[in-house]
């Protein structure tokens, strides 16, 4: 999947090669952080009992992998941020 | 520790502070406004705020009442399922982040018409999209004027009326005044307040620690004939634990995380309530006790209760609104607008990471704020949504004037943004295309803020009308119609070559009006809105985005496919210039 459109009122644009390369890179980051939300959404709403485990410091699963879905969110967004930081200006 | 009676009546103190930082706000927004008179100043800033700034600003849009008030009231009473509200509204910015934010800066101008009409030129994607911009700000508008009117009522002692007039004039005067320059770095200033005070209460919970301690008189249910003056309540504040641990009276200062791990081997008293009509209307609110275990799990909350059910309604119910806030983050208007006030897509791009970082601390906060007021003797039991400022007050007067003057400002900001959106969206995607009226600059701007005068008089209208609905459940809705309407377009837009003109405007009209029919007929309508049973509704969950959201993107391929082969060769009949 690429990413593709036609027009561009921005001044200042990023290159095409910059364009495409940070496009591949969010979406295998999206798909990667969705895969977790997924998981964690779809055990709420069908096992929610796992979610009383609590598997250290007395602290249970749904803490745990709430606060850990927070967490990832602002690891991936540094991620992509150092990634994407040698794109290029036109 | 101390409980306070509910009515604080015109606190000079509170109310200085309180006048204080809202009348700063105002000023630094008349002085901002007044600098910005041309169309791109006032819609978009310029194209000149710093992506640090903007970062910041785009917390300020997004921690609206719903997430200050809404949330930490609904983990107040109901525990953890407010927090999958925080989980939920984050995971948003990921679609945001990483599929929406360059290319959104790149594609548009001032609006979101701009973006998803910038490859076709069509007079159909600009009324339909103007349409959603205008229907989405408007269900935002709703929560944060319910809020703003729950705010102003113990301060001012005044029914929830008055308050969402006076927040609604006050809003309208700034907007009025002032535009994007102006919104942006109220919202910055805001936002760096909230997170800031947000942070201090937290240590101040933190500090105080857990306590055992009743505030009911004998353990009898409290009665409340209801009144139409707050100041006639016969409330006081609840919300305590009943046992510890160790069968100790006081935890003492605790870390973040044995905070939680003490509360789950602890037992909390909550609250429900029962109204019944016989000659006059009565509310019964009656205690009982929960674990802690039971109040840190998902299922506790009367909007989530059925996943611990054997209906399956019950979870897609519960799957839907985790769909919606996933992608309707992506989807707001008034979110989406900030995109335009940076300089380039690398601007976009790091605004949207410190916007990132800024919210995800903020709902960790979130978790603790509302589980300090469930525990702190603050909860005022007939609404929610005062949970944080009364938790506020529970510390210190000052501290309470402080967070309801941020979160008086929050939503002055964040309906600001909103009403920008709306008025964006009459004057450059419906006057221009609906009615064929081509405007100069600073026609453009007189009339956005005709606009916005018109749409501020609708939220008032609607505050009203919502009064008492927990804001951050509203705000729901407002991302189920956002997502249904707005992101299957523009992923399309950009994932898909064949995407035609038609298939967008299909798209956007379709999951517009499927998912407003679908809130309309729903049980939780039928049931807070119409008075009605919840067994009348015609459809059978509330949350339409599982259903609308897939019903927006087939529109949209098979209008596309049948548009493409009906005009091959041929340029596309919504052609408009």
């Amino acid at each position: 999947m690429t990413l593709h459109h036609a027009n561009d009122p921005s001044a200042q644009s990023e290159d095409a090669s910059t364009v495409a390369r940070n496009s591949r890179i969010g979406l295998r980051l999206f798909w990667i952080y969705f895969v977790f939300y997924a998981a964690f959404v779809l055990t709420n709403a069908f096992v929610p009992s796992w979610m009383e485990w609590i598997p250290f410091s007395g602290i249970n699963m749904a803490i745990l992998s709430g606060m850990g879905l927070i967490v990832f969110a602002v690891l991936l967004a540094f991620v992509y941020g150092f990634l994407c930081r040698q794109g290029g200006v036109k | 520790m101390n409980f306070l009676p509910l009515a604080i009546a015109f606190d000079p103190l509170a109310l200085s502070v309180f006048l204080l930082i809202v009348g700063l706000t105002i000023g630094l927004s008349f002085y901002l406004g007044a600098r910005a008179k041309s169309a791109s100043g006032y819609f978009a800033a310029g194209g000149g705020i710093h992506w640090f700034v903007n970062g910041v600003a785009f917390a300020g849009d997004y921690l609206s009442a719903a997430s200050f008030l809404g949330i930490c009231g609904m983990i107040a009473f109901f525990g953890y399922d407010g927090f999958l509200y925080s989980i939920g509204y984050l995971a948003g910015w990921i679609v945001a982040l990483f599929v929406v934010a360059e290319p959104l800066k790149r594609m548009g101008k001032y609006t979101f018409a701009d973006a998803l009409d910038s490859r076709f030129q069509s007079r159909g994607i600009q009324i339909a999209v103007g349409l959603s911009t205008l229907v989405v700000s408007i269900f935002y508008l709703i929560p944060q004027m319910v809020g703003a009117g729950a705010l102003i009522r113990p301060l001012l002692d005044v029914p929830h009326y008055a308050g969402v007039a006076i927040v609604g004039t006050v809003v309208i005067i700034i907007v009025v005044t002032a535009g994007m320059v102006s919104t942006t770095y109220v919202q910055f200033l805001k936002g760096g307040l909230l997170i800031f005070f947000s942070t201090i209460l937290v240590v101040l919970i933190l500090n105080r620690g857990l306590h055992v301690g009743a505030n009911t008189e004998d353990g009898k249910p409290w009665m409340e004939e209801m009144s139409s003056s707050p100041s006639e309540s016969k409330l006081r504040p609840v919300g305590h634990l009943s046992k510890l641990p160790s069968g100790e009276k006081s935890s003492g200062p605790m870390g973040p995380l044995s905070y939680l791990s003490t509360l789950q081997n602890s037992e909390v008293v909550l609250w429900s309530s029962k109204t019944s009509t016989d000659g006059t209307k009565t509310t019964t609110y009656v205690p009982r006790i929960a674990t802690g275990a039971e109040i840190l799990r998902p299922g506790n909350s009367p909007t989530f209760k059925g996943i611990r059910s054997d209906q399956v309604s019950a979870r897609l119910n519960f799957l839907s609104l985790m769909l919606a806030l996933f992608c309707g983050t992506a989807s707001l208007p008034h979110i989406l607008i900030r995109y335009y006030t940076v300089k380039d897509q690398a601007s976009a791009r790091k605004s949207t990471i410190v916007g990132i970082v800024s919210i995800g601390f903020f709902y960790v906060l979130t978790l603790y704020m509302g589980l300090g007021a469930m525990t702190s003797g603050a909860i005022d039991i007939r609404d929610s949504n005062m949970a944080a400022p009364l938790l506020a007050r529970s510390f210190s007067p000052w501290l309470f004037a402080i967070i309801s003057a941020i979160a008086f400002t929050t939503v002055l900001g964040t309906v600001s943004g909103l009403i920008i959106a709306a008025s964006g969206a009459i004057v450059h995607d419906l006057v221009a295309s609906l009615f064929h009226i081509n405007l100069n600059e600073h026609q453009q701007v007189r009339v956005a803020k005709i606009a916005s005068v018109g749409v501020g008089a609708i939220a008032i209208g609607l505050g009203i009308l919502f009064g008492g609905m927990n804001v951050t459940y509203l705000v729901g809705w407002a991302f189920s119609v956002a997502a249904s309407a707005n992101l299957p377009a523009l992923i399309m837009l950009l994932f898909w070559k064949r995407t035609t003109a038609a298939g967008i405007t299909a798209s956007v009209i379709v999951g517009m009006v499927s998912s407003l029919a679908w809130i309309l007929l729903s049980g939780d309508t039928f049931k807070n809105i119409y008075g009605l049973s919840e067994a009348n509704a015609l459809v059978p969950f509330s949350q339409p985005g599982i259903v609308t959201i897939p019903l927006s993107f087939v529109t949209l391929i098979l209008v596309s496919l049948m548009s493409k082969s009906a005009a091959a060769g041929t340029p596309s009949p919504t052609a408009r210039r």
